[in-house]
């Protein structure tokens, strides 16, 4: 199960897009007002809850809305991929994707990368 | 206020084995002003912890409480004398209060207490004063040389002053250097000529723990009486 927390004004859009274009079975979405909103403690919440890998999908950084939000949640994106690597889950669990509202190929894209990287650990394992 | 930042989590980690409770305790005061221990901190490391636990099959019962200050006894009554593991995510103060009030619980720092200081931009927090006992900062332009100039000098500016940064680093300037050039700008050089006796470090880190009492507010007798104490 892969969380996305979607950015309402560009990764809501695009993420619907890609669920209409089906193949979304494993994707939960999460829609939040910006990405730089995304809590430290509800990423890792959702890791608890059954989340293999958890998305923030916000606007391109030149294109916010909220102007800075979406570098906020880049930077907080750093930290907590650092962080669920030292509660013991492996790397690539946590990404930042930046992306217009048109973009539903990006976040097929986005979502097929965090598959993979949930994959190779359970061949690893 | 007070400035710390968040241990490393493998650190913590580290220090939890042989816990089963676990309460994260959040400071709604200075550790959260500087991001360090507020109430999103502690949500965040107490849900941290939890996942590890469930990933490594620890066990733990973690759960996270926010006071407002936990450098006063009165704010920490809702630990009500817990027994187990307290993860500290106020300063050494509040670590040390929580160890007071809960003698049979174990209290793990969360965070390193670092100094006094103030924020100076985003994210970015200065050390201001050394709380050495012994304020002189009407004499050097409201700037402390004790705290911000790197060998608490009182009669800068020293060799290592080049344009207005000090040797130690690039990113810190020099205290002197903006002494100076502050009592300058408001006419005040002559502070510069007032001779300050040698420092008394006395009132600093020299007797151990320092006691301020303030005699207005120690209770009297009566006082005493009706509060219950002896």
């Amino acid at each position: 199960m892969i969380v996305c927390y979607c950015c309402s004004r560009s990764g809501m859009p695009a993420a619907l897009s890609a669920l209409e274009e089906g193949g979304m079975e494993d994707v939960i979405i999460r829609e939040v007002p910006c990405a730089g909103s995304v809590e430290q403690w509800e990423v890792l919440r959702s890791f608890r809850q059954g989340a293999q890998g958890v998305l923030i999908v916000g606007c391109l950084l030149e294109n916010c809305a909220h102007h800075y939000g979406s570098e906020v949640a880049a930077r907080r994106s750093a930290v907590l991929e650092r962080t669920v690597q030292d509660v013991g889950l492996a790397k690539g669990r946590v990404a930042m994707v930046h992306l217009a509202e048109h973009q539903a190929s990006r976040f097929r894209q986005a979502v097929e990368e965090m598959r993979t990287a949930i994959r190779e650990k359970e061949v690893q394992a | 206020m007070i400035i710390a930042e968040r241990k490393p989590l493998p650190e913590v980690l580290g220090m939890l084995d042989g816990s089963n409770d676990i309460l994260v305790l959040g400071c709604r005061s200075c550790t959260a002003i500087c991001l360090a221990g507020g109430e999103k901190e502690a949500k965040a490391a107490c849900e941290a912890l939890a996942l590890h636990s469930e990933l490594k099959g620890r066990d733990w019962k973690v759960e996270t409480i926010t006071v407002e200050r936990a450098c006063e006894k009165e704010f920490l009554t809702p630990l009500n004398e817990f027994k187990g593991t307290v993860v500290s995510m106020a300063c050494g103060v509040g670590a040390q209060l929580v160890q007071e009030l809960c003698p049979e619980a174990m209290v793990v720092p969360g965070v390193n207490t670092s100094n006094m200081g103030a924020p100076e931009g985003m994210g970015i927090f200065v050390e201001k004063c050394a709380g050495c006992g012994d304020c002189i900062i009407h004499l050097t332009a409201g700037i402390c040389p004790i705290a911000r100039c790197a060998k608490s000098l009182l009669n800068g500016p020293c060799g290592g002053s080049q344009n207005g940064l000090c040797e130690v680093s690039k990113d810190t300037p020099c205290a002197w250097d903006q002494i100076v050039r502050s009592l300058e700008s408001t006419g005040r050089l002559d502070l510069l000529s007032v001779n300050i006796p040698p420092k008394d470090w006395r009132p600093s880190r020299n007797g151990g723990p320092r006691r301020i009492i303030n005699q207005e507010a120690v209770p009297g007798a009566t006082q005493k009486d009706w509060r219950g104490e002896r």
